[in-house]
């Protein structure tokens, strides 16, 4: 007996999303979520890190060049950051690298920075789901390719 | 160009003389009349190797930073753009203020030398002399002179310069110049690719990056990028190794035009050196027209100003 | 009467050729010329001056995979070695053809180098000889030429009628099997001149001019790029590292640079060449010196004159050559 191709088999795209969550928010936001048992997408890989402020540009691009669909970086609110000025931060780096990320050719949805407090358990679900719904409209990362 | 060889010549000798300087970073003639080359003087007899003409393409401010433990002041010859990489190393700290002599020259453009030879048809063994002329070169040849307009032979960064006049000196040599008549729209071309859909511009850098082969001459010409060890040499974190692939080289290109976010000056000199001609500049002002825009700031204008990425304001909307 | 081929026949003939090998040819890539495989005929270009980089990455790529060992069933495997087409390198000059066999010496002397030898057995040369001289070219002065022939299988010499063909060896002679070739009654034009470089007996005196302060000064301005590494034609130093993925190990080999600030770097940290008037004296004593002596031949040099363009500071090899000279001589007067 053939087995199918494991490629005939899965006909939908599942998009491969990254999702920095700094420890004293979105990560505990996230916390939340699962034990509210919200519902959030299994593609979603959650890395933690102590700020926001600490994700460099550089691992959200090698992310996206290793063929990554998404990657979102979730952190406090502004004026709200565990280390006073870290999403300050993010928050005006985030935004040219997502203008840099759209000029060469990456769909700007496919980086996203967000704010979620430890409280929005509900939030940190939505926002996670809305964000893979995008990407997975959006299909695979054409810099897969390049692998 | 008013400012002319001779005046920089008896200037710097005098600086040398009166004891203001101990070194100098100019220009020279290079192996033809059509190549200057950077000259590195000790003493004011040597001044007289010095030259100033539509040639001097190299921005040397980035010699600055082997002379710091010299004894004595080192001088540099800057042209406008070359004067704001002056001003964003002082502002990051690679150079003290006061161990440097900056002599600036106001610049009316620079000639491609390809571009030249293709328009007027000629070796470099022909050539004699380039002027400036105005809003033309003026090129000296065996059998006479020929007037070339500027806008047919410019370098292409000089095309969209804002800054002809250094922005900082210790001493200027000719007069200033406040703009350049070509000088129109300067983001236009950056427009124009913005305005492409996601997949033509993802097309369109693939194919221009697919040529890359990872020399690492746009880093080791920029100013702006004199880490002691670069992101692509690190082996532990290992971020980019040392295949030539499209996965590593969007990578560094990507990862090279973030880093010089906010900090790189437009002086060209990426993509002057770049073998195999990416148009790295159009990359780069991508970014030089965000900031801009975003946050009011445009580089190498003032050493105090912070550079916008080390900085925020609290209640800004960036739209996140 | 020589063979010949009309530019029709030229065309016809190359476009038989793509069919059977993969053809590497000169195109036209943004604002410069490269050597790229070509899917048509007409993206080929019979009238280019100089390419930007030289063919040797069709033998020695900018980096290529040497082995790769992958986790299959609990045992360790070996891919094997894609496998490589025959191909047809078409349209280089004959500095770069020169430069090919500078490199054969190194990488096919016993033993010789897998990958390298693989691909230069898959590749017939087909060389065109030079209407022009650029500005920078001194080919004649390290025993080359612009109507060469050496080291290529066929070489073609663009006359206002056509191509001169010289068939040089069986190789190349069966790219022509089937194909008419016309006879035709005409005379070699005229080769262009180059300007002569000082070299002839430079590897002689190289060695007198090894503690002059010459090279410090020089390198002030060296910014350490490696574009004169990666243009030249027969330069090739190289890194190799090894990279452990899921699963997958592989060895790359990539393109280096002796100019790279701590290209000699030793682990301890020591550096037997830490200075750059060291590292620019290593290169030029590599082309002038030591390859001539240790593989006892010519100068690793084909007058190319890509260094030259490409160097953004305007270090000249031409110039070096004549300081060299003029420095070696002083020594010899003095001795």
């Amino acid at each position: 007996m053939k087995l199918p191709d494991t490629k005939e088999v899965q006909t939908e795209f599942k998009p491969k999303i990254l999702a920095f969550c700094c420890n004293w928010c979105a990560y505990a936001g996230a916390d939340l979520a699962g034990v509210s048992r919200f519902q959030m997408p299994t593609n979603v890989r959650v890395i933690r890190v102590m700020c926001s402020g600490r994700v460099p540009p550089e691992l959200v691009i090698r992310a996206l060049a290793n063929g990554l669909d998404g990657v979102m970086i979730l952190g406090c609110h502004p004026g709200e950051c565990h280390y006073s000025e870290g999403n300050y931060l993010t928050r005006r780096r985030a935004h040219v690298l997502k203008r840099l990320l759209s000029y060469i050719g990456i769909e700007p949805d496919r980086f996203q920075l967000r704010w979620v407090s430890a409280a929005e358990g509900a939030k940190f679900s939505a926002v996670v789901k809305e964000a893979a719904d995008k990407i997975t409209a959006l299909g695979p990362n054409r810099w897969g390719d390049k692998r | 160009m008013k400012a002319t060889s001779e005046e920089v010549k008896t200037s710097v000798k005098k600086l040398f003389e009166d004891g203001s300087i101990g070194h100098f970073i100019g220009y020279e003639m290079g192996s033809d009349s059509l190549r200057v080359t950077p000259c590195f003087l000790k003493s004011g007899q040597a001044a007289s190797r010095l030259v100033w003409n539509p040639l001097c393409a190299n921005n040397l401010s980035k010699y600055l930073l082997d002379f710091g433990k010299v004894e004595g002041k080192v001088g540099i010859m800057v042209k406008g753009c070359d004067s704001r990489s002056v001003v964003e190393l002082l502002k990051e700290h690679q150079i003290d203020r006061d161990k440097v002599f900056i002599v600036g020259v106001p610049c009316s453009g620079i000639v491609d030398r390809e571009k030249l030879l293709a328009v007027l048809g000629v070796s470099p063994g022909e050539v004699v002399a380039v002027e400036d002329d105005g809003d033309a070169f003026l090129v000296t040849i065996k059998e006479g002179t020929r007037r070339v307009k500027k806008e047919q032979v410019l370098r292409g960064e000089c095309l969209v310069c804002r800054y002809p006049t250094p922005v900082i000196y210790d001493m200027l040599i000719g007069e200033a110049v406040s703009s350049l008549p070509w000088v129109g729209d300067d983001y236009s071309s950056v427009k124009e690719l913005e305005a492409l859909s996601s997949e033509e511009k993802e097309r369109y850098w693939s194919s221009e990056l697919s040529r890359c082969i990872r020399c690492y001459a746009c880093r080791q010409s920029c100013p702006g990028c004199y880490c002691q060890q670069c992101f692509v040499d690190q082996l532990d974190p290992h971020w980019v190794g040392i295949k030539i692939a499209p996965q590593e080289n969007h990578q560094w290109n990507t990862v090279r035009a973030f880093h010089l976010m906010g900090r790189c000056i437009e002086c060209g000199e990426c993509q002057r050196v770049c073998p195999v001609k990416i148009p790295l500049m159009l990359l780069n002002r991508h970014l030089l027209r965000e900031v801009e825009s975003k946050f009011s700031f445009q580089p190498g204008l003032s050493p105090e100003t912070p550079p916008p990425l080390a900085t925020f304001k609290p209640d800004e909307d960036l739209g996140i | 009467m020589k063979p010949f081929l009309s530019r029709d026949n030229l065309l016809l003939w190359l476009k038989r050729l793509l069919q059977e090998y993969t053809v590497i040819a000169p195109v036209q890539a943004w604002d410069t010329v490269l050597f790229q495989p070509v899917k048509e005929v007409e993206e080929i270009l019979l009238n280019y001056d100089v390419s930007a980089l030289s063919p040797k990455d069709v033998f020695f790529p900018t980096s290529e995979t040497l082995f790769t060992f992958e986790r299959q069933g609990g045992r360790w495997e070996a891919r094997p070695l894609p496998e490589i087409k025959k191909q047809v390198l078409f349209g280089l000059h004959p500095c770069d053809a020169h430069g090919i066999a500078l490199m054969d010496v190194p990488f096919l002397s016993p033993p010789a180098d897998l990958h390298y030898q693989r691909r230069r057995e898959a590749t017939t040369l087909v060389g065109l000889a030079c209407s022009r001289a650029r500005p920078e070219c001194f080919c004649e002065s390290v025993g080359g030429g612009p109507q060469d022939p050496s080291h290529l299988d066929v070489l073609l010499i663009p006359t206002p009628q056509g191509y001169i063909l010289q068939v040089r060896t069986a190789r190349g002679a069966a790219l022509f099997t089937g194909f008419n070739v016309e006879e035709l009654e005409i005379d070699n034009p005229p080769p262009p001149v180059t300007t002569p470089v000082p070299v002839a007996g430079i590897t002689e005196i190289a060695r007198d001019t090894f503690n002059e302060v010459f090279w410090e000064r020089l390198a002030d301005r060296c910014i350490h790029c490696n574009l004169c590494a990666y243009v030249c034609p027969c330069c090739y130093c190289f890194d190799i590292r090894d990279y452990a993925l899921k699963g997958r190990v592989e060895r790359v080999r990539s393109w280096e640079s002796c100019q790279a600030a701590g290209f000699t770097r030793l682990a301890g940290g020591y550096d037997p060449r830490p200075s750059k008037g060291a590292r620019l004296r290593q290169r030029f004593f590599h082309k002038f010196l030591y390859y001539p002596t240790q593989f006892k031949g010519q100068v690793k040099c084909t007058g190319c004159g890509r260094c030259v363009r490409a160097c953004p500071v305007n270090i000249d090899i031409r110039e070096v050559a004549s300081e060299m000279q003029r420095i070696g001589s002083r020594v010899a007067r003095a001795a």
